[in-house]
């Protein structure tokens, strides 16, 4: 089971801490030779603050590949949880990715209760609900899970965010598959921490890894192979006792990654292979319905499970709008359609 | 798309369906393929593989290879060809449609 098929994985009780990329520098890809110093500066930053990456540093992390649309060759952040409110960013509008947690988001939504910045688009109250709580904000004060979302799973972006990042993305046919290869994307990455997981075990690839994110009551013996455990697989709804039943599935797979700017000059090698062991990318799934999907974007599969189409649709585009792929036509209109869904309860 | 002619008898370029082919490898594959066959050793059944148009890696389609007896009792070039014919019109023909998706088609169910 490979690329196509993998799938993606929950974030696993982890509730202060969605799915993260690891250290910004390494999404960061060269899109032009005058980035080059900024982004050995970004490695060189990365490099420090390893280990203490906050989830939300994906979102501004990468110049992402693909799109050569002038993206600042990143803009590295430190991740001290206590920080103060980050500074209005140049195009005037924070993005949750701006703040290191919810209680500087917090901050500024009681400084502006119009929320200009969108940064609560549920509505609740609680903004950038992905961003551990920080000081002063109950550890509990996320939003209430999601339908047929398994335990661990990262949180992706509200239903009104999502929609305003769908609109941002750069639409175009999809690119052709020339030059790809599953080798292109080494992924099951053994030093898993790198990409922004936790290793209770150094032994636990990040395979391993996804499956005890998303799985609930997940014992691993001392190689890290998987022992119990239960998964909730959230394309069919079906839970799942026997973890040879679970693919990890890449949400926006890797071919159609390629296709939609992964497989551009501006991606280097070490962008894919971020990309293939991201967190926020990966989802423990049914390995039949993720033998179904395969490499198909929403336009031509959608999760059988209807009740996970709205969050579906977030991820698939929080992924996307992270990692600046493009989005075509009718993929962009299956979005859409999967997010009008959100709030049918 | 010219097929490696080294190993695999024959090759045909052709553009998936919705649903894609299902492969063991990497599950469906969708979009502009590339279907290569070639009789097993003993001549008893077709092999076949696909890739994406014009690359390298092969995925072998599920239900290969496709046992040759109903043919006849030998396979030649012949049959092998008629054989490829028929797993292309497969692999070309839209499955049916499950929870909402066009299913991956395969060569499992004959």
């Amino acid at each position: 089971m490979h690329d196509a098929v993998e799938g993606t994985g929950f974030n696993d009780g982890d509730a202060g801490q969605p799915a993260r990329r690891s250290g910004p520098g390494l999404r960061v890809r060269a899109g032009s030779s005058t980035k080059t110093m900024a982004v050995i500066a970004v490695l060189a930053f990365a490099l420090v603050i390893m280990g203490c990456a906050n989830p939300q540093e994906k979102e501004r992390a990468g110049g992402s590949g693909g799109d050569k649309a002038a993206r600042p060759a990143q803009e590295a952040k430190p991740s001290r949880k206590d920080a103060a409110i980050p500074p209005l960013p140049s195009d005037g509008d924070y993005d949750c990715a701006d703040f290191q947690t919810r209680a500087q988001a917090t901050a500024v939504l009681n400084r502006e209760p119009g929320d200009p910045h969108y940064l609560d688009g549920d509505g609740d109250g609680i903004p950038c609900e992905d961003l551990p709580a920080g000081e002063g904000t109950p550890a509990d004060a996320g939003s209430p899970p999601g339908p047929a979302t398994a335990a661990g799973a990262p949180s992706p972006p509200s239903a009104d965010k999502a929609l305003s990042m769908l609109e941002g993305l750069a639409v175009g046919p999809s690119g052709s598959m020339a030059g790809y290869s599953r080798d292109e994307f080494p992924h099951w990455a053994s030093e898993a921490e790198r990409y922004g997981w936790k290793e209770p075990d150094g032994s636990c690839d990040v395979r391993d890894l996804a499956l005890i994110r998303d799985g609930e009551g997940v014992e691993i013996d001392g190689e890290c192979s998987i022992t119990a455990g239960s998964w909730l697989d959230p394309y069919t709804g079906r839970t799942m006792d026997d973890p040879s039943e679970v693919d990890i599935d890449h949400v926006v797979p890797l071919a159609n990654a390629w296709r939609s700017g992964a497989g551009s000059a501006g991606w280097s090698n070490a962008d894919r292979e971020t990309y293939a062991n991201d967190p926020e990318v990966l989802l423990s799934a049914d390995a039949g319905a993720n033998r179904a999907k395969g490499d198909k974007g929403p336009e031509a599969w959608k999760p059988p499970n209807h009740d996970y189409w709205c969050e579906y649709a977030r991820w698939w585009i929080w992924i996307k709008s992270d990692w600046h792929l493009t989005v075509n036509p009718a993929e962009k209109s299956s979005l859409r359609k999967m997010l009008g869904t959100c709030g049918e309860g | 798309m010219g097929g490696s002619e080294t190993n695999w008898s024959s090759s045909s370029a052709f553009v998936s369906t919705t649903g894609g082919v299902m492969t063991d490898e990497a599950g469906a594959i969708t979009g502009e393929l590339e279907l290569l066959t070639r009789l097993t050793p003993d001549g008893s059944a077709v092999e076949a593989m696909v890739r994406y148009a014009g690359m390298q890696d092969l995925y072998t389609v599920s239900g290969s290879p496709v046992r040759a007896t109903e043919l006849s009792e030998r396979s030649d070039k012949v049959e092998h060809r008629a054989i490829h014919e028929r797993i292309l019109e497969a692999l070309t023909t839209p499955g049916a449609v499950s929870g909402g998706n066009e299913m991956p088609v395969d060569l499992s169910d004959g």
